[in-house]
């Protein structure tokens, strides 16, 4: 079963991408964040052990509070191997070269999605993931 | 039987009986007489068989001859008897041997000697005689015997007469029995046993003689053997025959053949001697054939087939009988001394070649006997052969010379004869005889003379020195060529020996000095006439002046006419390195005086110019006081030229400071040392590169304002591009110099504006752009859902197109903002992947038969934009697919890229909707749209052209109306 962990304050975007990932995985277990610092807290559990790893992390960059460069800023405190089985996607709206920059300057993001996540772009995700 | 009645009968029966019985005791008588002389003579066998074993014995001499002696008297049964042995080699005495009781003086024995000898000349030898009164009467000792057994013997081998005798007497015989034939029978038996045992006796003596004297020789052999081994030449022994007995190491050394090899063979048979000389060989065998000595030289051949030469030397060895028993062979190697021989021999034959080579004649002459010898060089420098002259080569000789020459040649070497000199050095002519032509021949005769001055023989050399001559000749005839050149050239020659005698002149040298005879320049200190001086004066000069090599005179040529000459003397030297005389060359200089009077002359004018000079001078010494720029000329060595006095108004150290260098300024000035410093840093540089180096330099003025100089220090060179000197012009720029703070001052608060206004757009379009994206979303989820009747999903889509438009619209202007702020990042980019991934994008938007055609020149590489160059091709390429015509289904977009020499050139054609003529020179203004019904914001072709605008490139546009577009981009390029 696979586990999804979706961050980003914009609830419409949460649902949509709820329905994206059932539409393609109908059994994904999915935990969402509308505040990064909750998703932030869940995450830090599970590296911790307290739950189970999630598989995937779709992150927003364009957070209140903490935006998603902080929030990888606090997972790179971390061991490296510890997020070897996690693929971190940054999602954004974003049309700054910059932003996607520097999100892929970080050696635990696996990729940059723009807005919004569709069907295809998923199952393309999904089919790199080892099973 | 009947019986006998007649007494007659009986009688002479009786008689007759009667005379056998007689017989019969006759014949008893002689048979008993035989047995018993058969009995004796056995006994004498017997004892001479007794004497033989006892003779075999190992007696001594002595004994062995008492022991004949004794057993003569023994078997024969005689009184006494003799022996005596006579050697023919008379080395040794032995006495004469008589029996016991035969006693005789030496006188007598002596007799008896020459007694026996004289019988032995009349009876012979070898054979046995019995001898009677008659017989010995004759003899003074013998006589006195009445009966002899005498024999003598001889042997030749051993070389001895043997005498035995055995003597009676009548009277004193005692057992007297006449000597009968039968003793002779045995005498001669004994005397040859004698004989036998004498030979074998005198043998073993030689035999036991001869191993004594071996055993003595062994010992000399010893050393001498060990003499043989040892020494350094080698030594073969031979039997008499010639075959090798032994031979010593040295000879093993010496040819490669150990003793067991070369053992039995002969030395000639294996050393390879078939070259050696005849006579050589013959003297060698001759001498080995009759046992003499002899010493030669072979060349032999070792066993490894390397020659090597011999002195050998063959000693032929005899014993103490003068029998030859061996040979004994030295050989000392002297190979190297051949080679010393060979190598004479080979520079002797060089030397022949040589002097055959050389056509050097060589003849001698020896006076007593007449006789001359020439070589062949010699008969051929005489056009002749040997057959031609015979032995008559003195009349030969004497008829070949030239008759001009004969009677002075012949008196030359006659003279030379009777002198007591060496040598004499002869040159005359001879008619060839071959070709009757005049040849000159130099000869150089030798007299080798006795202790008392008396010639012995004329050796001489003889070279044909005709060619010699001829091109002696030809040298004049250059020489006069040259003079001839001498004589016409510009310059005066005249060549001088060391008293001044004037050796040669050429034509020019008179034409010069008008001396017609310079002869008279030889009188230096008598100088009488007035002529003479006037003429030669300026020569002498000349030679005085020998040891200067050039100078300049002037000289009266004629009355009122002077010329000017330059005169270059040098030495002549002859081989011995002294100087013989003098060579001095004229060359008539007037016209160039003349020219450099002029030449003064006409310096004197510029000089007067300078001063016209001098005023023009402080004119701009004046006006680069007067300007307002602060001017100083500085030479390279950094000392100060000229400083006008707006530079000394404005920076004091400068007072005074012309000539003084720039770091003595510092030490005046130390307030001033950063600046004086600096400053002479940046002239340094200034130098360095020779180019203009601009310097700012601050000071405050008298209300403590700072104020800014600009200083322009330009280096000024020569011809040559040497720096002559430095100009350094400072001007005030202390109002630029705040405009330019403010100006800087406004580009920062500019940059950060333009960074806020950044944030901004970012911002703005991120948060338009999200709720934008979400309706997408949202609407793409309804229309997916099954849910949903058709006719909602056309208004779906019709709302999503919507958006899409607007997103788009957004892009564009983030994209226009992008480009107007962003500055220019040229970088590496794949213009390949670039289109691939547009083509990519755009699919979805269009049909599926639209066909999407790329044509890229290599190398797809180019130096570019990144960003910019795919928002450019993004639109262009965006727009072939968006204005696609959908009433056919053949739509395509082509892209072609081409390389040119500076610019790369980018078409994107298309056969869709085309624009109208009307409409293409508007279709770059910002929110110009080709149609209402256009999808577009009428930003695209607008930020398309602002990006090249930025990129420094052009586009232009063919277009028909529903046939099609082609854009065409011009790109310059850009070198990384």
């Amino acid at each position: 079963m696979r586990r999804f962990l979706l961050v980003d304050d914009d609830t419409i975007f949460n649902f949509l991408h709820t329905e994206v990932i059932k539409a393609v995985d109908g059994t994904a277990q999915i935990d969402l964040f509308n505040s990064s610092m909750e998703g932030l807290q869940f995450l830090q559990d599970a590296l911790e052990g307290k739950h189970e790893m999630p598989h995937f992390l779709f992150l927003d960059i364009r957070m209140p509070e903490m935006d998603g460069f902080e929030y990888l800023d606090e997972l790179m405190k971390y061991p490296l191997e510890k997020f070897k089985d996690l693929r971190i996607y940054v999602l954004s709206s974003s049309l700054a070269e910059r932003d996607k920059e520097k999100s892929l300057s970080y050696p635990i993001v696996t990729g940059f999605i723009e807005k919004t996540l569709t069907i295809e772009k998923l199952k393309g995700i999904i089919e790199t993931y080892p099973r | 039987m009947e019986p006998i009645n007649d007494p007659d009968k009986l009688l002479q029966e009786y008689r007759e009986l009667q005379l056998r019985v007689t017989r019969f005791s006759f014949v008893e008588q002689q048979l008993i007489n035989t047995r018993d002389r058969l009995d004796h003579e056995l006994e004498l066998y017997k004892r001479l068989n007794k004497f033989s074993s006892l003779a075999l014995r190992d007696n001594t001499e002595e004994d062995y001859y008492r022991l004949i002696v004794e057993s003569v008297v023994d078997v024969f049964e005689v009184e006494t008897s003799i022996f005596f042995v006579e050697f023919s080699k008379s080395y040794s005495h032995i006495p004469i041997f008589l029996t016991e009781g035969f006693e005789l003086s030496s006188e007598e024995s002596e007799l008896l000697k020459s007694e026996l000898k004289e019988a032995s000349k009349i009876l012979g030898f070898n054979k046995c005689h019995i001898l009677d009164e008659k017989n010995l009467r004759g003899y003074h000792v013998l006589k006195r015997f009445s009966d002899a057994l005498f024999t003598v013997y001889h042997d030749a081998d051993l070389g001895i007469t043997v005498y035995i005798a055995g003597l009676i007497t009548i009277k004193n015989a005692p057992l007297y029995q006449q000597l009968q034939t039968r003793h002779e029978t045995i005498f001669s038996v004994f005397a040859q046993q004698v004989q036998a045992l004498m030979s074998n006796r005198i043998k073993s003596d030689k035999i036991k003689e001869q191993i004594k004297k071996i055993s003595a020789s062994e010992l000399e052999l010893k050393k001498l053997s060990l003499i043989a081994t040892k020494t350094k030449n080698s030594v073969i022994i031979t039997d008499n025959q010639g075959r090798i007995d032994w031979v010593n190491d040295s000879f093993e050394e010496m040819s490669g053949y150990i003793l067991e090899e070369v053992k039995g063979k002969k030395p000639k048979d294996f050393l390879q001697r078939q070259d050696v000389d005849k006579d050589v060989q013959e003297k060698l065998s001759n001498a080995l054939k009759n046992k003499e000595n002899v010493e030669v030289t072979v060349s032999n051949y070792n066993k490894a087939g390397v020659r090597y030469y011999n002195q050998l030397v063959i000693t032929p060895v005899f014993d103490d009988q003068g029998n030859h028993i061996n040979f004994i062979s030295l050989q000392k190697d002297i190979t190297s001394e051949i080679k010393y021989q060979k190598e004479i021999l080979r520079v002797n034959s060089r030397f022949e070649l040589i002097t055959s080579k050389s056509q050097i004649g060589i003849w001698e002459y020896d006076p007593n006997i007449g006789k001359v010898i020439w070589n062949d060089v010699l008969i051929e420098q005489y056009g002749t052969d040997r057959n031609h002259i015979g032995d008559n080569i003195l009349d030969f000789w004497r008829t070949s010379i030239h008759p001009e020459d004969k009677e002075r040649v012949t008196s030359e070497v006659n003279h030379f004869m009777t002198l007591n000199e060496e040598l004499m050095e002869q040159e005359f002519k001879i008619i060839r005889l071959n070709d009757h032509s005049i040849r000159s021949l130099k000869c150089l005769v030798v007299a080798e003379r006795n202790s008392q001055g008396q010639l012995i023989r004329l050796i001489g050399t003889s070279i044909d020195v005709t060619e010699s001559k001829e091109a002696e000749r030809k040298l004049k005839a250059s020489e006069e060529k040259y003079r001839g050149i001498i004589d016409n050239m510009n310059l005066g020659l005249v060549e001088v020996d060391v008293k001044g005698n004037v050796m040669f002149s050429n034509k020019k040298f008179h034409d010069l000095t008008l001396l017609v005879d310079p002869s008279p320049l030889v009188t230096t200190d008598h100088i009488e006439d007035e002529l003479k001086i006037k003429v030669s004066k300026q020569v002498i000069i000349s030679y005085r002046k020998i040891e200067e090599s050039v100078f300049e005179i002037d000289y009266l040529k004629s009355p009122g006419e002077i010329v000017s000459l330059l005169v270059s003397n040098a030495p002549v030297f002859n081989q011995n390195n002294t100087i013989t005389g003098y060579i001095s060359i004229y060359l008539d200089i007037t016209a160039v005086k003349n020219l450099q009077v002029n030449l003064e002359r006409a310096l004197k004018e510029r000089d007067a110019s300078l001063d016209h000079v001098n005023t023009l001078k402080m004119y701009y010494e004046n006006i680069i006081n007067q300007t307002p720029s602060e001017v100083a000329v500085i030479y390279p060595d950094l000392t100060v030229g000229l400083v006008n006095s707006r530079l000394i108004e404005n920076e004091k150290y400068f007072k005074n400071a012309e000539g003084n260098n720039l770091n003595e300024l510092i030490n005046k000035n130390p307030k001033e040392k950063d600046r004086i410093s600096s400053l002479i840093n940046y002239l340094n540089d200034a130098i360095k590169i020779n180019q203009l180096v601009q310097m700012e330099d601050e000071r405050l003025d008298e209300f403590n304002e700072t104020q800014f100089i600009l200083r322009s220090i330009l280096p000024h060179c020569n011809d040559s591009g040497e720096i002559e000197y430095v100009v350094i012009s400072g001007i005030d720029i202390t109002d630029l110099k705040k405009i330019q703070q403010d100006v800087l001052h406004k580009n920062d608060e500019l940059k950060k504006i333009n960074a806020e206004l950044d944030n901004f757009v970012y911002s703005v379009s991120h948060d338009l752009r999200s709720p934008l994206l979400s309706i997408k979303g949202i609407l793409s989820l309804i229309i997916n859902s099954q849910e949903v009747s058709e006719k909602t999903v056309d208004y779906l889509k019709m709302a999503e197109s919507t958006a899409v438009r607007l997103d788009g619209s957004i892009q564009e202007i983030l994209e226009y903002s992008r480009n107007a702020r962003m500055d220019l990042k040229p970088e590496e980019v794949n213009v390949s992947e670039i289109v691939n991934a547009i083509y990519e994008d755009l699919k979805f938007s269009a049909e599926s038969t639209m066909q999407f055609l790329a044509d890229i020149q290599e190398p797809a590489v180019i130096i570019s934009d990144k960003a910019r160059l795919n928002a450019l091709l993004k639109n262009i390429i965006g727009n072939a697919v968006k204005y696609r015509r959908t009433t056919i289904n053949d739509s395509f977009v082509k892209f072609v890229m081409k390389h040119q020499r500076n610019n790369i050139v980018m078409e994107v054609s298309d056969n869709g909707m085309g624009i109208a003529e009307k409409s293409i020179s508007k279709i770059f203004d910002m929110f110009y749209r080709g149609t209402s019904s256009s999808m577009g914001t009428g930003l695209g072709l607008y930020i398309t052209k602002e990006i090249l605008n930025k990129l420094g490139g052009r586009i232009s546009v063919e277009s028909k109306l529903n046939e099609g577009t082609k854009m065409i981009i011009t790109l310059p390029i850009i070198k990384n």
